[in-house]
């Protein structure tokens, strides 16, 4: 079954003959196609609904208006993902990539195997780099603290002899 | 027809605008009209079309200048210079307002706030918010009524509640 494409006449006429507020909402949104002719021309010509027509069409702009702000604000706050960006970042790369990978030629053939050692290598030295890092850190915090203490012993000394000096003067 | 739209004085200079406008586009289109209806609907509709743009870009052009700060610049020399950006005042007060239009919205069924944003912000006629939703136009008619009316009651509301202690520190 279709729907109706205009209004049920049971919508338009208040019981008191003139037209609802249904027929005034839709003549302020230009939606006159979906009246009957009888109801426009009664909200045109009648003064009593060319009032309420008024006094709706303001609350209808008022509304209106603070609708599309509100919108224009919530787009505006919800940064969209720089998808095109990433997409043509990503592109370049993958040229650049396929670029040097033509210029080195054959070289390339042994990135495989190159990665593999590096791998191995890593595993084989990430233990003993660990098993050293204690004692580094140890030998970092003693000479740290050597050189506070020399840097202390070289102040006062050079303070000493300065105020020795003075008393000889 | 344009004065009671508009609701002002018929003297009013944007009342004689809209019907100088309204017999200028008359005098344009009455060539083109082929039907022998008669031209007395035929011109006040024209009428109230041209009446309700004029009303519409009104709200278009307050909503897009902000509102008025509390000060009109006339004692202070800053505020007389030219600028584009509204007083902080105004500013904070735009922003409460969007705060309570978005509570508002929040608060409507969510029908009625589709239908409302796919009509105002989407530009969607009652035709095509139908076959989106998938109900007859009367439904359509009855969200868009109800939705308005309750959203202008809110904000009304709200902007009473907000005036209130402004008011009471005058």
């Amino acid at each position: 079954m279709t729907k109706p494409s205009r209004y049920p006449r049971g919508l338009i006429w208040r019981p008191d003959g003139h037209v609802s507020d249904w027929v005034l909402s839709a003549l302020i949104d230009g939606q006159d196609d979906l009246l009957l002719e009888d109801a426009v021309a009664h909200a045109d010509s009648c003064d009593e609904c060319g009032a309420r027509l008024g006094l709706m069409a303001s609350a209808a702009f008022s509304v209106g208006e603070d609708l599309r702000l509100w919108s224009e604000e919530q787009l505006a706050e919800r940064v969209p993902f720089p998808a095109r960006a990433f997409s043509a970042v990503a592109l370049l790369i993958a040229l650049a990539g396929a670029g040097l990978i033509a210029a080195r030629g054959p070289a390339w053939l042994e990135l495989p195997h190159k990665l593999i050692t590096f791998w191995r290598w890593s595993r084989a030295l990430g233990p003993v780099a660990s098993e050293r890092l204690d004692a580094l850190t140890l030998a970092f915090g003693w000479l740290g603290l050597l050189s506070i203490v020399l840097g202390a012993l070289a102040v006062a000394q050079r303070s000493s002899f300065s105020s020795e000096q003075g008393s000889q003067s | 027809m344009v004065a009671r739209i508009l609701r002002r004085a018929k003297d009013d200079p944007d009342v004689q605008d809209c019907t100088h406008e309204t017999l200028k586009r008359v005098m344009e289109q009455k060539e083109r009209r082929h039907d022998d209806s008669p031209l007395l609907p035929w011109v006040l509709g024209v009428a109230r079309h041209v009446a309700l743009d004029a009303l519409r870009s009104e709200y278009r052009r307050r909503a897009r200048s902000g509102p008025a700060g509390p000060s009109d610049g006339r004692d202070d020399p800053i505020q007389l210079l030219p600028s584009h950006e509204a007083s902080p005042e105004a500013q904070a007060s735009e922003r409460q307002r969007m705060h309570e239009v978005g509570k508002a919205l929040a608060a409507l069924p969510r029908e009625q706030k589709e239908v409302l944003l796919a009509l105002h912000v989407e530009g969607l006629s009652y035709r095509e918010v139908a076959a989106r939703f998938d109900v007859p136009i009367g439904t359509v008619g009855t969200w868009v009524l109800r939705g308005r009316e309750t959203l202008a009651q809110a904000l009304e509301r709200a902007e009473t509640h907000a005036a209130r202690p402004r008011k009471e520190n005058t």
